[in-house]
């Protein structure tokens, strides 16, 4: 699903060459990724303007990290795991605070729409509350696995738990959406 | 393979996690069981339903991230006189407060109770007199300790 225009191996070239202090190649990682970060945190925290946050604090973190970053995770694992557990702290907090309601921005909103458009509109509004009603670890699991195309081990690394515990997180995320999503499965 | 077993397998199965073992038997069990093809149907359908939300547009970063890592340059780029001079600042208000707290409970030891107001006003006049922007934790990053 994800549209990657760079390979693993040139992704570790552009981190290597921001970690010497280059800033057309950390440009160039922030265009790269700042679209897939940014909708794993806003599915995560479900608050535009936090999303937006978190996700200059997820490439601030890399860029002053980017010298000390050591190629046994990609360049996509280490960034999503610098996002995740900025957006699953902020989750966390939010849910102590009963802060559970928001809305994913929807990008055609404004214009009159057909009713195809409608539908489709409302479609992706069910999904994205069932995706919110899961819990933390297992929202990003999805989304991880489902956005991203990424294998467990790399979600287990993205998380910090093992390969089996990934798989737990993607079973029980998966009965959940069923129930939620019956209606329109 | 029983369903049970079964369906524990369909979450990896439908991920291409399962070792060629596991797939082999699944798929056998599969070719079988009504029940478990429609559960696999059904997450299969689930997991294509997904992709069906609308993009997120997401913003443009680069200018606002560039400006923090600017300002965060600015501050880790002082001369040296101007770090130490923040490192003895907080070293000399790290050992009043020190002082401070020290001689209450000496005072109190003596039986004389010196109001809390009073230390609160001496640590609270000290920070105050520091430079701006001469935090501690400021402090902490400039003499190489950055988290």
């Amino acid at each position: 699903m994800p549209e990657r225009t760079t390979t693993a191996e040139e992704d570790l070239e552009i981190v290597r060459r921001v970690g010497a202090g280059d800033r057309a190649a950390f440009r160039a990682l922030v265009e790269r990724y700042r679209g897939p970060l940014y909708a794993f945190i806003l599915r995560m925290v479900r608050r535009p303007a936090v999303a937006e946050e978190l996700a200059q604090d997820t490439f601030v973190r890399a860029f002053l990290a980017a010298s000390r970053f050591e190629p046994t995770a990609s360049v996509s694992t280490w960034l999503f795991h610098i996002a995740a557990r900025l957006a699953m702290n902020e989750a966390a907090l939010a849910h102590h605070a009963h802060e559970v309601r928001g809305e994913v921005p929807d990008a055609t909103a404004g214009a009159p729409q057909p009713l195809e458009q409608l539908e489709r509109k409302e479609l992706s509004r069910a999904i994205e509350e069932a995706l919110a009603r899961l819990p933390a670890q297992q929202r990003a699991a999805v989304l991880l696995a489902r956005f991203e195309d990424m294998p467990y081990r790399e979600i287990g690394k993205v998380l910090g738990i093992s390969e089996g515990a990934v798989d737990g997180l993607l079973q029980r995320a998966r009965q959940t959406l069923m129930k939620l999503l019956r209606p329109v499965l | 393979m029983h369903c049970e077993a079964a369906k524990k397998l369909i979450s990896r199965y439908l991920d291409d996690e399962l070792s060629p073992g596991d797939r082999a038997s699944l798929e056998a069990h599969l070719a079988q069981c009504s029940r478990c093809q429609a559960e696999l149907a059904g997450q299969q359908q689930l997991w294509s339903l997904l992709t069906r939300v609308e993009p997120v547009q997401p913003p443009d970063v680069i200018a606002a991230v560039e400006a923090r890592l600017s300002e965060d340059r600015g501050r880790a780029s002082a001369p040296a006189w101007l770090r130490i001079q923040r490192v003895l600042y907080a070293a000399a208000a790290a050992a009043l407060v020190g002082l401070f707290i020290w001689s209450g409970v000496w005072a109190g030891k003596a039986q004389h109770l010196p109001a809390v107001g009073d230390h609160d006003r001496a640590v609270g006049e000290l920070l105050t007199d520091t430079p701006p922007g001469m935090e501690v934790v400021t402090m902490l990053e400039e003499i190489g300790q950055r988290p």
